[in-house]
């Protein structure tokens, strides 16, 4: 048991006037007199203002003389100098616990123009302060070398733009990506708007760059199971799934022609194929293949070794296991891109049940060359569509899908005009719009473009009333609405917007962070820094915090970096807490009810000692499981239940 | 060599304590045979005249069960104080004042009301309520009287050891009567049972997670409780967690959650710590959610400071000081 009264501590009172701040109101003579009555200090020496320089040098040389172990300061609030003594306490070898304030300034002085009131309100302060420091116990300063490695969560272009930045520096950066290969949304698209960059071919570079950089580990087809720690100091804990497929893989391609199974692609939207065995795209990192455990036929009834045979590098393996890894970073980024909105709840649009009627994301994914139609709306029909219909905030500024503007699917939806023209030069194209939102003068100029190239922008003023048509005996899609006359095209668009990827609310709970009403993760702060999140040494980039685009995701990605970079200096120690808590092994009965209670996850029990043990590298000092100890058993350093009712002790009974 | 004198006494408690020494069986005949009892008004027949008639300090242990709720109890207790060289709070009222201290949380004008004049198997048409004096066909009757706080033991007289339990179990008994004889006693102020918390030899510790949470708390008759289940994972309170160990975890293996009668594993409140900890693991972000799953604690005073509430911080409505 820490803190059992401590009697031949040698105790000195240092009273503070602030200048006549404190002394107006509260009466030095009468204090003095008291403590000298009072007897369990040993000295009581006045300054007129201790943290000025003279006050300083004051206190040091009192502490000194002395030779005091135990400091009372009756002075301003701890939050302003609490730190200053202590630290010229331990300059002359006195243990910072030993240094402890009355608040005589904001807690009397400043509420009361009443002498007697404030002065006696002043003794029980300092009373409390008294009968508590008795029991204080020196505490030691601890710090840890901080890592300088840094964890990405999300291999899209944010992520890998993190990396590749911060790998520059020789710091080890691990990507995890929940896909097979790294890439992300930008990979689905041909043209990135407004300035209409091949996509691909922008990728292409950067994604061997990350492949051929030593620094850059990627765990893909991985997902983050646990993280605990604090910025310099997180340990991540990571399971990769099992690919069935070796490294040594080239992507050859030479199984897919033998895989027997086939299914809709979740990469393209379920518009095309794959095999059982699959890469998203060629050049993908990591290049190997993966086998589909749920539809490969060696798993599904042991029929099927077709790839085993065809594999030129003997990469096929049944056997491979899942993997769990654990990581020491220094910091997080989260990076974890965002997902289409839906429109299960907008039946009126058509959505999958009227024939060409396509989201933004599956049209562009048709569109471009890398997609699984390799370019064509409809690769077997010859039929050449002579107009289209896009329709903006689909399933958008609705509580019935996403109840926000996204901001950037405006630039979304004129880009696949600009995608179809491209692909259909005749094609004649509207855009049905509410609002028009675009996020700098490119993209407004993109949109002049559009509309100068003969491309009809037509305004609705609600476009919930919107509705897509069309009878099996009509040719083409209907399209209505409020506003305006209705329109015949042979294929709709519907402009959906972006929204929190799924797996936001398990990495939040992971990460202990709070995602804002939108369901995205909210900023340390909305102007001053956007790219923090509310754990110090946790950000994010890309659409993690809110949708963005591609520009706008590296640019971020870079801030990161450099925020990172200039924080985390390898070698640089951390200083870790000091009050932590702990756990007296002889009394704890291991009924583990402290560990939900820790939000810093530093608790766990161990079965063979049956009791739970705090790590104190991950102790952040709250004090929440002393307060859930159901059996007393646990003890925060400096805010023992013994200290905290002696204070309280001091103050009721002068 | 004499045989050590033994006093047992009761104040406000049900009996059961006394119950409990004779259930140890025949050990209370190899005991009897090597001490010698000088009071034991359950039992044998004694006069406090004895007690009063002995020199201070004769009694080698008095076992004293029951908090003090009256003057006549307080009388005894002082007298036996003086009589002995040890005295042993004997059970969980007279440690902590037990089940009957829960009156602290009323005074004695509802007390009086409740147990003479409202109780349903009460007839007093007079409304006559006990008084310390009254005259009756020209004789004047006394009674003890009653206080408006029930104390525990410490309150009143020193004590030296105690002994938990409603009622302490035979186990304890025996082995406090060992070490009577034969020496062995911890320092004095110790409480006579394991100071940890009974999950450490509860059978169902192992089954409880790592991490949950309940979303509602049920009472025992509401649901089938599994047999092999931790009771708190099950939505049902137990009181295990801040109780201290030593009972042989009766009440679970015969699936009841633990009620908390060997009282706190430290000098703690124990009812506040069982609070505290609930905070952990009920489940509810806001408020209303929150308040929902605390509904379902249907007598809060009643679960975490049922043998307790005479040494919790809680206090009582009105504390005289005595």
């Amino acid at each position: 048991m820490p803190g059992s009264k401590t009697g031949d501590k040698k105790t000195v009172l240092f009273l503070c006037k602030c200048s006549s701040n404190i002394s107006n109101i509260v009466d030095f003579e009468e204090i003095k007199r008291w403590a000298g009555e009072k007897g369990d200090t040993n000295i009581a020496a006045v300054s007129n203002l201790l943290c000025a320089p003279d006050g300083k040098k004051f206190f040091s040389e009192v502490i000194k003389k002395k030779n005091v172990n135990n400091i009372i300061i009756a002075a301003c609030s701890p939050k302003l100098h609490e730190k200053t003594f202590q630290d010229i306490a331990e300059k002359n070898n006195i243990n910072m616990s030993r240094v402890r304030m009355a608040n005589i300034r904001e807690q009397c002085a400043w509420v009361t123009a009443d002498k007697n009131e404030a002065t006696e309100k002043a003794k029980s302060l300092i009373n409390a302060a008294i009968k508590r420091s008795f029991l204080s116990e020196d505490l030691k300063r601890r710090t840890m070398k901080a890592y300088s490695d840094v964890l990405i969560i999300g291999g899209g272009i944010a992520g890998i733009e993190t990396a590749r930045t911060i790998s520059k520096t020789g710091r080890k950066v691990y990507i995890v990506e929940k896909n097979i290969t790294i890439g992300g949304s930008v990979m689905k698209t041909e043209d990135l708007a407004p300035s209409m960059e091949c996509s691909p071919c922008l990728m292409a570079p950067i994604l061997s760059d990350v492949r051929d950089d030593p620094n850059i580990e990627v765990l893909a087809n991985a997902e983050i199971t646990n993280i605990l720690g604090f910025f310099g100091n997180f340990n991540v804990t990571i399971k990769e799934k099992p690919r069935y497929v070796e490294d040594n893989c080239i992507a050859c391609e030479e199984c897919f022609k033998v895989c027997p199974v086939s299914v809709k692609n979740e990469f393209h939207y379920s518009l095309g194929e794959r095999k059982a065995i699959y890469t998203l795209f060629p050049g993908a990192v990591p290049a190997s293949a993966v086998i589909d455990k749920n539809i490969c036929k060696h798993f599904t009834d042991n029929s099927c070794d077709k790839c085993v045979s065809v594999c030129p590098f003997g990469s096929i393996n049944f056997d491979q296991e899942e993997k769990t890894t654990a990581i020491n970073a220094g910091s997080i980024v989260i990076s974890t891109g965002f997902k289409p909105g839906d429109l299960a709840g907008f039946p009126e649009l058509g959505h999958k049940s009227i024939n060409d009627v396509y989201t933004t994301y599956e049209l562009e994914s048709l569109l471009s060359t890398n997609g699984p139609t390799g370019g064509k709306l409809k690769p077997d029909d010859e039929k050449i569509p002579a107009s289209a219909a896009i329709i903006h905030c689909a399933g958008s500024m609705d509580s019935r899908g996403i109840p926000y503007c996204s901001s950037i699917c405006c630039t979304h939806a004129v880009k696949a005009g600009e995608m179809l023209g491209k692909v259909y030069p005749a094609i004649r194209v509207f855009n049905i719009h509410n609002d028009l939102v675009f996020t700098d003068p490119e993209e407004h100029q993109f949109y002049k473009k559009q509309k100068a190239k003969g491309t009809t922008f037509i305004k609705c003023f609600d476009l919930s009333s919107i509705k897509i048509t069309k009878t099996p005996d009509d040719e083409k899609i209907k399209i209505s609405g409020y506003g305006f006359e209705p329109i015949s095209v042979d294929i709709a668009v519907l402009a959906t917007g972006f929204k929190p990827a799924d797996d936001f609310k398990e990495l939040a709970k992971i990460m202990d962070l709070a995602l804002d009403k939108n369901g995205f993760f909210r900023p340390g702060h909305r102007i001053l820094h956007t790219t923090a999140s509310e754990q110090d040494g946790i950000y994010s980039a890309g659409c993690a915090s809110k949708p963005v685009n591609a520009a706008a995701a590296c640019t971020q990605a870079q801030a990161v970096a450099g925020d990172i970079m200039s924080r985390l200096i390898p070698g640089r120690e951390i200083e870790l807490e000091i009050f932590t808590s702990f756990i007296d092994e002889e009394k704890c009965a291991g009924c583990k009810m402290c560990i939900p209670a820790c939000p810093f996850k530093s608790i766990y029990y161990d079965p063979e000692r049956k009791i739970s043990i705090i790590n104190e590298a991950l102790c952040r000092g709250c004090g929440t499981c002393t307060a859930a100890c159901p059996s007393g058993s646990i003890f925060a350093r400096h805010y023992t239940d013994n200290e905290i009712n002696a204070e309280i002790e001091g103050i009721l009974h002068g | 060599m004499t045989k050590p004198k033994i006093a047992i006494s009761w104040n406000s408690s049900c009996g059961g304590c006394d119950e409990s020494i004779v259930d140890i069986e025949d050990k209370i005949l190899d005991i009897a045979a090597k001490v010698e009892f000088v009071l034991w008004p359950c039992a044998m027949d004694f006069k406090y005249d004895h007690v009063r008639a002995l020199p201070d300090g004769d009694i080698t242990v008095s076992l004293i069960n029951g908090g003090i709720q009256n003057s006549h109890q307080e009388e005894i207790a002082r007298l036996i104080r003086k009589k002995s060289k040890t005295v042993v709070a004997f059970g969980a009222c007279a440690w902590l004042g037990g089940v009957p201290s829960l009156i602290n949380l009323k005074n004695k004008e509802e007390l009086f009301k409740s147990s003479y004049l409202e109780s349903i198997s009460v007839e007093n048409p007079r409304k006559t309520l006990p008084a310390i004096k009254s005259k009756v066909d020209n004789c004047t009757l006394t009674l003890p009287e009653i206080y408006d706080t029930l104390y525990k033991l410490d309150d009143i007289i020193g004590v030296d050891y105690y002994l938990p339990g409603c009622p302490p179990t035979a186990d304890l008994i025996t082995d406090l009567f060992l070490k009577l004889i034969e020496g062995g006693l911890p320092e004095k102020g110790a409480v006579l049972a394991p100071a940890r918390s009974l999950c450490i030899s509860c059978p169902r510790n192992e089954t409880k997670p790592d991490n949950f949470e309940i979303d509602e708390i049920k009472r025992i008759h509401e649901i089938i409780a599994d047999p092999e289940k931790c009771f708190l994972v099950q939505n049902l309170l137990c009181m295990g967690p801040s109780t201290r160990d030593g009972c042989g975890c009766s009440c679970i293996k015969g699936n009841m959650p633990c009620t908390g009668c060997f009282g706190p594993a430290d000098k703690s409140d124990q009812g506040a710590k069982m609070i505290g900890t609930l905070g952990s693991i009920l489940k509810g972000s806001t408020e209303s959610e929150a308040d929902r799953v605390i509904d379902g604690i249907a007598d809060p005073a009643g679960t975490f400071y049922r043998y307790s509430t005479a040494a919790s911080m809680l206090g009582r409505k009105r504390k005289e000081d005595r």
